[in-house]
């Protein structure tokens, strides 16, 4: 059986760790030359190692337009043409609207926004010198509904969504896909860093399995998200099993946005 | 490589063309075992053969008529007495029609609603006690780009395909903790044989001029989404295949659009 991404070429940011790495893993499995690209040199480098000659690391800042403008023509000169983007990096933080700081507000914005718009800033030229290409975009439940305690975050993540569609619309007639995956909880290193800012502040503990123990109930799949949810369905956006799906923000939540 | 549905039991409806027939095919192709009903019992068996001699005993035809419930209930027990259980129901089943909310009768109204509603709930009611022994299951109900917007010319399809969709989140939120997943698909307009029907008899597809060739009809009724091109009975197989495999065992009570970027617009 054909590799559902075979002769693709594919960046992935924040593949250093989490939803990125995983993802790269499995681009690559299924045929994809990967670069990797994360903030966190350390990280990516491993992921790079994992996965072997099918993928690069390349430390990005995501937040600086000549760090992305070199991550694209890295992976251009390495495996000659860019077929699919995925947006993943970001970070989490907790915050209120009357308590949070317009440093954070700045910050957020930045590397869960801004740094969205710079690969596809990026990445579509060269996609549509390919002919086409796939652009996931990653968003959050907190894209779609209201979750208590992280204002700049939900901004940001629903700006995604919003973006995701205007560029899907812009750029269809070229080819070019953009979707959005709006994610509820998946206990990545982004996630537990919340958890404990959260705990933190209300001096209390936590822990991954107490976390899923209380809060798996909201969930009618009443289990949290895993890694290889998210990794499962940016491939099917990634690949051209999804050619006619575009602009549209896909829940992956456990029904916990239908509820 | 391993099939994405191996091991897997599906029933597929409206399996005799079209996109229930890619579908079977696709699902097949992947690992499953599957049933393939319809209301044409010749055309049925002739997929169910064609599957059968690429991958011997993984499908079987069924004569149903999904506008009756007896039928149904039947499709779905002969299905768990032939292949042993249910892991997948795809409730794609359904027909179109054309009217203005004035000049629509009641007796089309409460066809299309048997049609395209009433038997995706009854495929759903007969299926999900054999997901519950199974330990869960996919269900994937054949919505429309008509049941998430406003489409001319369709009150009775849009109130049904919109009925499908919130169908489909109650049976997510009520038999997920069971394990067992509820998602639609929103097409818009794909090229399938019944689609050609109608184009055949205005003479010309929607918004091409009398006289054009397939591929002029084709490329005129995709104009109207960003990318640009009809849908094809693929895209509709690969987003039920996904939707049926484990690879989505996280998403559940989405209403997905499959229309080349329309109602983003």
């Amino acid at each position: 059986m054909a590799r559902r991404l075979a002769g693709k070429v594919a960046i992935v940011t924040g593949a250093g760790s989490g939803i990125g790495r995983a993802a790269s893993e499995l681009f690559a499995a299924e045929g994809a030359k990967v670069m990797c690209a994360d903030i966190n040199e350390a990280g990516v480098k491993e992921t790079a190692a994992k996965i072997g000659s099918a993928a690069r690391a390349r430390k990005t800042d995501v937040t600086q337009p000549d760090q992305v403008e070199q991550l694209v023509a890295e992976a251009v000169k390495a495996f000659g043409k860019l077929d699919v983007m995925y947006a993943n990096a970001g970070i989490g933080e907790a915050g209120n609207a009357i308590d949070l700081t317009i440093e954070q507000w700045n910050r957020m914005i930045a590397i869960n926004l801004t740094s969205v718009w710079l690969s596809s800033k990026y990445a579509l030229p060269e996609m549509i010198k390919a002919g086409g290409g796939s652009i996931i975009n990653q968003s959050s439940t907190a894209g779609l509904i209201g979750i208590p305690g992280i204002v700049h975050y939900s901004a940001a993540k629903t700006a995604v969504v919003g973006m995701t569609r205007q560029i899907a619309v812009e750029y269809g007639p070229k080819k070019i896909r953009v979707n959005a995956i709006c994610p509820s909880t998946i206990p990545t290193p982004l996630v537990t860093t919340v958890w404990e800012m959260k705990a933190k502040a209300a001096g209390t503990t936590w822990s991954v399995e107490e976390h899923e123990k209380n809060t798996s109930e909201k969930y009618p799949l009443r289990r949290l998200g895993r890694l290889s949810d998210c990794a499962n369905l940016a491939l099917f956006l990634a690949s051209d099993e999804s050619s006619w799906i575009t602009g549209y923000a896909v829940p992956l939540d456990g029904g916990l946005t239908a509820s | 490589m391993a099939g994405r549905l191996n091991g897997k039991v599906a029933i597929v409806t409206g399996a005799a063309s079209g996109i229930g027939r890619a579908s079977a095919e696709l699902f097949a192709a992947e690992g499953a075992k599957v049933m393939c009903a319809d209301i044409n019992g010749a055309l049925v068996e002739e997929v169910a053969a064609g599957i059968n001699a690429k991958s011997a005993g993984a499908a079987l035809p069924l004569t149903v008529d999904v506008g009756q419930p007896a039928g149904i209930e039947r499709m779905v027990a002969d299905t768990v007495k032939a292949f042993g259980k249910l892991n997948v129901l795809y409730a794609n089943a359904g027909i179109g029609d054309a009217a203005t909310a004035e000049s629509l009768t009641i007796e089309g109204w409460n066809r299309m609603i048997a049609i395209n509603l009433t038997s995706v709930w009854l495929s759903c009611k007969y299926a999900l006690p054999h997901m519950i022994a199974a330990g869960g299951g996919s269900i994937v109900n054949q919505s429309s780009l008509a049941g998430l917007i406003g489409v001319p010319s369709l009150p009775h399809y849009a109130a049904a395909k919109a009925g499908v969709i919130g169908l489909t989140r109650q049976i997510a939120v009520e038999y997920g903790p069971k394990g067992i997943r509820a998602n639609a698909i929103c097409p818009g307009t794909i090229y399938t044989p019944l689609v050609a029907t109608v184009w055949e008899r205005r003479g010309v597809g929607y918004g091409a001029s009398p006289g054009a060739s397939l591929a002029e009809q084709k490329k005129q009724a995709g104009m109207g989404n960003p990318i640009q091109r009809m849908g094809e009975v693929e895209d509709c197989a690969n987003l039920a295949l996904f939707l049926a495999s484990d690879e989505s065992g996280w998403i559940t009570g989405t209403a997905m659009p499959l229309d080349g970027g329309r109602s983003a617009g």
